[in-house]
Formats: structure tokens, C-alpha cells, sequence
């Protein structure tokens, strides 16, 4: 079966342009064999935007954490050095902070975005609500019967 | 050169999940090259799922996923379409708001010509050619669903999924629809169809594969043994 020429072959044969004398014997089947095996096929990258994720809250609370410390360290001496070190705990902290708050934004609100896209592209797909069975029209009309 | 009937697809025990919802627990299946296969189940089975994790489209949080003989855990869908995996959704997947031509034309992503993609549909769907400027949401059920094929076929598919072919239309226009199908993989396409009308499917498939609680509990030739067991499994009462 794997040997029947097939019309459905022709656009991807004209996609990748004149037969090549090497593949032109190739069923359908070797091609798609071949082409699957020329693909690049990069890390999974799922497990890195969760941890991305973890780093961006980790670093929020912690950037938090360092500029509430720094203000007690800084309260709690006269010593001026001490108190420039609390300064730089701090800066480093609203920079942690800053960064992390990035990173969370980052990766939640791709997810985010993701579903809105799918939910949209759902609501398109299904038409307007007042064509679809059980829209707004049908819900006011039995609300009114209900009344 | 493929042998004929080489496993195009192969799936071995694969699990998925949605979040902390398993729904796939090691499903063990392969379609070689000019084969229809059904998937056949009760709802909630995990059959949508497995198309998904078929196409790329959800991760396997464990087993492999085999395409063409390469594993393809992480690779990007839109890259498995070009190169010949056509997933055909459940409620058609169709532009409603387009023309015939205009979704015919969506399916040059994968570098076709925009010619060839229109010939192949119309020669194969000669109705679809008579409503090339007709908006697709505006056609019946049958017609809608020939589109659907027609987009894959344009694809140039080595892997067809389909994902409840039947649904919402007469059982004559299913069977026409089915007839297509049978022609499709006697071009060499794998096919995997996933369907809750058994007999309808069991008519034109190669192999059955009954999935119960994200598990393939059976893998047969098409026969009325398996037809009672799935009725069995349908009511409840399986044993």
C-alpha cells in the first residue's frame, strides 16, 4: 500500500522542490521516515518554565525578606559601615524583588494568555451566543416563562 | 525503504495527566502505514488524550511517543503537522467564519502551493469545489466534516488523527465520510480513529482498540465478540 503514488503527496513534493535523484523512489512512508528524522528536536522545555516560575517567587519572597531585614539591621546599629551594609542588603533585596516579581509575571502570564487564546479562539470557532442553542436570547425567554 | 505496514505510529506506555488528574496509565498502541486502527471506549476513557499526545499537542509525563521510528517527546507540534501528523479534532476544527477556500488556504503553513492545496481537496471533495465561496459555518454537518478531511488531505498527511468522525451527523453521510477514510490509508497513511459508534468504525478498521480508564484492555481485529464486550463495557456491566 505504502507504494501507491497518491496526489495528495504532490504539494509537500513541491514544497521541497525538484525530485532529488537520491529520494525520488521514496514512498510517502520513507519520506515521513526521513523528514521526521532530520527534525530538530529541542529539550523539553515544560520542566523549565516551572522551575523559572519557582525562581521568580522564591526571589520575590526573598528580596522581601532581605529588605525588611535590612531595615531592622540598619535600625538596630549606629555603627555607619554596618548601616551601609544593611543599604546594599536592601538594594540587593528590591533588586531580587524586582527580578523575581519579573520572572513570576513572565511565566504566569504566558499560561494566562495561553488559555485566554484558546478560550477566544473556542468562542469564535462556536459563533455568536445569540446563534447558538441556549444562548442570551433562550436564557431571557426562560426566564420570562419562569416568571 | 519502509517496509510496508511499518509502524508510523507507536505508543508504549505512555502515561499523561492534567495536573494532578492522570487520565492516561501506560497505553501501548501502534498503527503502521496504510492500517486503520480504531479507539474505541466509554467516555472519559483518555481516547481525546491520546490523540493530543499523538499529535504533540499534550506532553507524556512517561513512555514514548514514536513517530516515523523517533521518539518526540518535546517536539513542536506545528513542526509535526509540517511534516505530515494530521490531527482532525472533535467538532471538526474548521474556521465557521471563513469560506471553503479561505480554510483551505490556512493549511499552506505546511509550504504547500496554494493551487495544489485547492486541487487536492476538490478532486476529492468535488462538493466542496461547488462551495468554494461559501462560509464553511454556514454548510451542513457532512459538508463541514468533508472540509476537515479535505484540510488534513491537503496537509499531506503520513499520520491521520481523527477524532469522532461521526459526531452530530446521519449515519449515510458517516458512512460516505468512512468510505473516504478507507481511501485515504489505502494511500499508505496510518490511520488512528477515535470513535464512541463502534459498529460504524469496526465496518472499515484493520484493528480495534478498546481504552478503559486511560488503559488499552484490548487490541483485536474487528468482529462481534468485540462488539459485545465494548457493549458490555458501554452499559456498565464488564466483567
Amino acid at each position: 500500500m505504502t507504494e501507491t503514488s497518491t496526489t495528495a503527496a504532490a504539494p509537500a513534493a513541491q514544497a521541497t522542490g525538484p525530485a532529488d535523484p537520491a529520494t525520488a523512489g521514496e514512498t510517502r512512508a520513507d519520506r515521513f521516515v526521513r523528514q521526521l528524522a532530520e527534525m530538530r528536536i529541542p529539550d523539553p522545555s515544560a520542566g523549565r518554565a516551572r522551575l523559572w516560575l519557582q525562581v521568580g517567587v522564591v526571589l520575590m519572597a526573598a528580596g522581601l525578606a532581605a529588605g525588611v531585614a535590612s531595615f531592622f539591621l540598619s535600625r538596630g546599629t549606629t555603627d555607619a559601615l554596618a548601616q551601609r551594609d544593611a543599604q546594599a542588603v536592601g538594594i540587593a533585596g528590591v533588586c531580587g524583588c524586582i527580578v523575581g516579581s519579573a520572572l513570576y509575571l513572565r511565566y504566569t502570564l504566558a499560561n494566562v494568555l495561553r488559555f485566554w487564546f484558546a478560550r477566544l479562539t473556542l468562542s469564535v470557532e462556536a459563533g455568536p451566543a445569540e446563534a447558538r442553542p441556549g444562548g442570551p436570547e433562550t436564557v431571557e425567554q426562560t426566564r420570562e416563562d419562569n416568571d | 525503504m519502509t517496509a510496508p505496514h511499518a509502524n508510523l505510529l507507536e505508543l508504549s506506555g505512555v502515561h499523561a495527566s492534567y495536573g494532578r488528574i492522570s487520565v492516561l496509565h501506560g497505553v501501548d498502541l501502534a498503527v503502521g502505514a496504510g492500517r486503520i486502527v480504531a479507539l474505541l471506549g466509554p467516555n472519559g476513557a483518555g481516547k481525546t488524550t491520546t490523540l493530543n499526545v499523538a499529535a504533540g499537542l499534550h506532553p507524556a509525563d512517561r513512555g514514548d511517543v514514536r513517530v516515523g521510528g523517533r521518539v518526540v517527546a518535546g517536539a513542536d507540534p506545528v513542526e509535526l503537522a509540517r511534516r505530515g501528523v494530521c490531527l482532525i479534532p472533535e467538532g471538526r476544527g474548521i474556521f465557521p467564519n471563513l469560506t471553503v477556500r479561505e480554510n483551505l488556504r490556512m493549511m499552506t503553513f505546511t509550504g504547500a502551493d496554494r493551487a495544489a492545496v485547492e486541487e487536492i481537496a476538490y478532486a476529492r471533495f468535488p462538493k466542496l469545489a461547488e462551495r468554494r465561496r461559501q462560509t464553511a459555518g454556514t454548510m451542513s454537518g457532512g459538508e463541514q466534516q468533508m472540509l476537515a478531511l479535505a484540510r488534513g488531505l491537503a496537509t499531506d498527511p503520513a499520520v491521520l488523527l481523527i477524532d469522532e468522525l461521526s459526531m452530530g451527523l446521519a449515519p449515510l453521510v458517516v458512512a460516505e465520510l468512512y468510505e473516504l477514510v478507507v481511501e485515504i490509508a489505502r494511500t499508505g497513511v496510518a490511520v488512528l480513529v477515535v470513535e464512541q459508534f463502534a459498529s460504524t468504525v469496526m465496518r472499515i478498521c484493520d484493528l480495534a482498540a478498546v481504552m478503559v480508564n486511560g488503559r488499552i484492555e484490548r487490541v483485536d481485529a474487528p468482529g462481534d465478540d468485540l462488539l459485545a464486550d465494548l457493549s458490555a463495557l458501554y452499559l456498565g456491566s464488564a466483567t
